[in-house]
């Protein structure tokens, strides 16, 4: 009987198996988050504040404009109430979640499970994504009886692309943050971590303004990295906003730099945590 | 008060004791500052004027925002950990101890990342007070202006946080409200609707701050109004706070752990 229990301990899920485990991390992550739901609203009111303020100082911008721009005053609100909606929906808590757990010894518990350390992370990420959209569907209907059709996709095609773009997007969101997370091997300063990102997010993401808008300098900086495509090219391309001949390459961009950053991630979880000291509790 | 000056500094002195920590705090508010002014880049690349104001005006206001963050943060960040504290129960440690809790609360938990914004409000403020050439009475104020402005963060925080103990949580999302209310006026209020304006000025008044010295520096106030007011709004603000405060405890109910 022992040896029957060791061998089934030993042995490691199948690949379905693996997968109903990460379907149930989701869930319970879902739920978890319902039951913060009093914080996560306050959370959306704070940022609707935010968003508020940039509507009202890019109003004023659109009235003092001399020359013509590249985005008329209806697209670009439009725009930015998509972006805002959509990184809503991103907002995810790995670096935070990631440095508890490496604070309190926990994380020895999540390497030892059969998804692995960071499948964990990303199953409570899609969970904490999906519970924060399931409140950004009636912000998009607010954007909608505003805009019309300035926040539609322009046919069932692009809403599919765009909704594949959305799904990279957290993919990419994530491996941001649990690549930034890594450092927390060397610090537990998490709010330092997180707000970096955040800053970084804020500056080069397109949530404020599309990158069309950016002066050169700063644009060239934007093109560079990542954050972009965690929310302009998702909005771009669900607002059908860009050429259709470049919205596989955009695809393609994201995907790299997801699958490249989740890489980086790996090997610096292998590197801090070969090093690391774990609390014994 | 001298108790109260020993607490603070061996808060500063334990923060100081994690170098790294120090450094990554303030390169944190270098970068937050860095990112609110790329956005500040953005728009006055699409736009040469904001509401009749020039870029260096608004860049002053900037500064001052990040001033104003800072001095907060450095002597009166405790609130944050406000539903932390009472979640936990930690709160019982603080009603107990000899101190007034609020600012026992307060002064016990000072930000290193203040330190970076304070350098980064600094910078902004010398680069718009260079291209301005404003009158000398702003050199003299602005401090004034600062610490008003800081004290008036602070009692919305502290009003906003007394929440905290009717709706129990172990987050403090609801403090963020008032955030990203200082951060509106980073712009001059003559961008929003009236009824912004309204809770700018009279209810969430974070925005007197700024709002009475760009209202001077443009001639439309007498300089003594610009200069009594915020800080009576401040006093104002904290007494609320405190009164906030006080009815806010009555509703604490210890975990008992």
């Amino acid at each position: 009987m022992r040896g029957a229990v060791n061998g089934a301990l030993r042995t490691s899920p199948s690949n379905l198996g693996k997968l109903r485990g990460f379907g149930s991390l989701v869930r319970r992550t879902l739920i978890g988050q319902w039951a913060y739901r009093g914080n996560t609203l306050m959370g959306l009111l704070s940022s609707s504040v935010g968003f508020a303020v940039l509507l009202l100082v890019w109003r004023q911008a659109e009235a003092g404009r001399e020359a013509p721009s590249v985005y008329p005053s209806e697209r670009l609100f439009a725009y930015l109430s998509v972006a805002f909606i959509l990184n809503f929906a991103l907002t995810l808590s790995v670096e935070v979640r990631f440095g508890s757990r490496l604070q309190g010894g926990m994380i020895a518990f999540d390497v030892m499970r059969p998804l692995g350390c960071m499948a964990l992370h990303l199953a409570q990420a899609v969970g904490e994504a999906l519970g924060a959209a399931i409140i950004a569907v009636p912000l998009y209907g607010v954007a909608w009886v505003v805009f019309r059709d300035g926040v539609l996709p322009p046919s069932a095609d692009w809403l599919a692309l765009g909704l594949l773009s959305t799904c990279l997007a957290v993919l990419l969101n994530f491996a941001i943050g649990y690549l930034a997370a890594q450092s927390l091997f060397l610090t537990l300063h998490y709010y330092g971590v997180t707000q970096s990102r955040v800053a970084l997010h804020y500056a080069f993401s397109g949530l404020a303004a599309p990158l069309a808008l950016f002066p050169a300098g700063l644009h060239s900086v934007a093109i560079a990295l990542p954050f972009r495509h965690v929310i302009e090219t998702p909005v771009l391309i669900g607002l059908g906003l860009v050429p259709r001949a470049s919205v596989s390459a955009l695809l393609l961009q994201q995907l790299v730099w997801a699958v490249g950053l989740l890489g980086g991630a790996l090997v610096l979880f292998r590197a801090g945590f070969k090093g690391h000291q774990l609390q014994g509790g | 008060m001298r108790f109260y000056l020993r607490l603070y500094w061996a808060a500063i002195l334990s923060r100081l004791e994690y170098r790294l920590d120090l450094a990554i705090s303030i390169a944190t508010a270098l970068l937050t500052q860095s990112s609110a002014l790329a956005f500040y880049r953005v728009l006055f690349s699409n736009t040469a004027q904001l509401n009749g104001w020039q870029p260096s005006g608004v860049l002053l206001l900037f500064g001052m925002v990040a001033l104003t963050f800072a001095v907060s943060e450095l002597f009166f960040n405790g609130i944050w950990n406000l539903p932390g504290y009472v979640v936990s129960g930690r709160l019982d440690r603080v009603l107990v101890s000899p101190a007034h809790s609020l600012v026992y609360l307060l002064m016990s938990q000072p930000q290193l990342h203040a330190f970076g914004n304070l350098l980064a409000g600094l910078g902004m403020v010398a680069a718009a007070l260079w291209t301005l050439s404003p009158p000398a009475a702003l050199y003299w104020l602005l401090p004034l202006w600062v610490l008003s402005g800081a004290l008036t963060y602070t009692g919305l925080l502290i009003t906003l946080g007394a929440l905290g103990f009717v709706v129990v949580g172990p987050r403090a999302d609801h403090l963020r409200v008032a955030i990203q209310l200082l951060n509106a006026t980073r712009y001059p209020l003559g961008v929003y609707p009236p009824w912004m304006r309204f809770i700018l000025l009279l209810v969430a008044p974070v925005g007197v701050g700024t709002y009475l010295p760009s209202a001077w520096l443009e001639g439309r106030v007498p300089l003594w109004l610009a200069a009594i007011v915020p800080p009576l709004v401040a006093l104002a603000l904290c007494a609320c706070a405190a009164a906030t405060w006080e009815l806010g405890l009555r509703r604490y109910q210890s975990t008992g752990s």
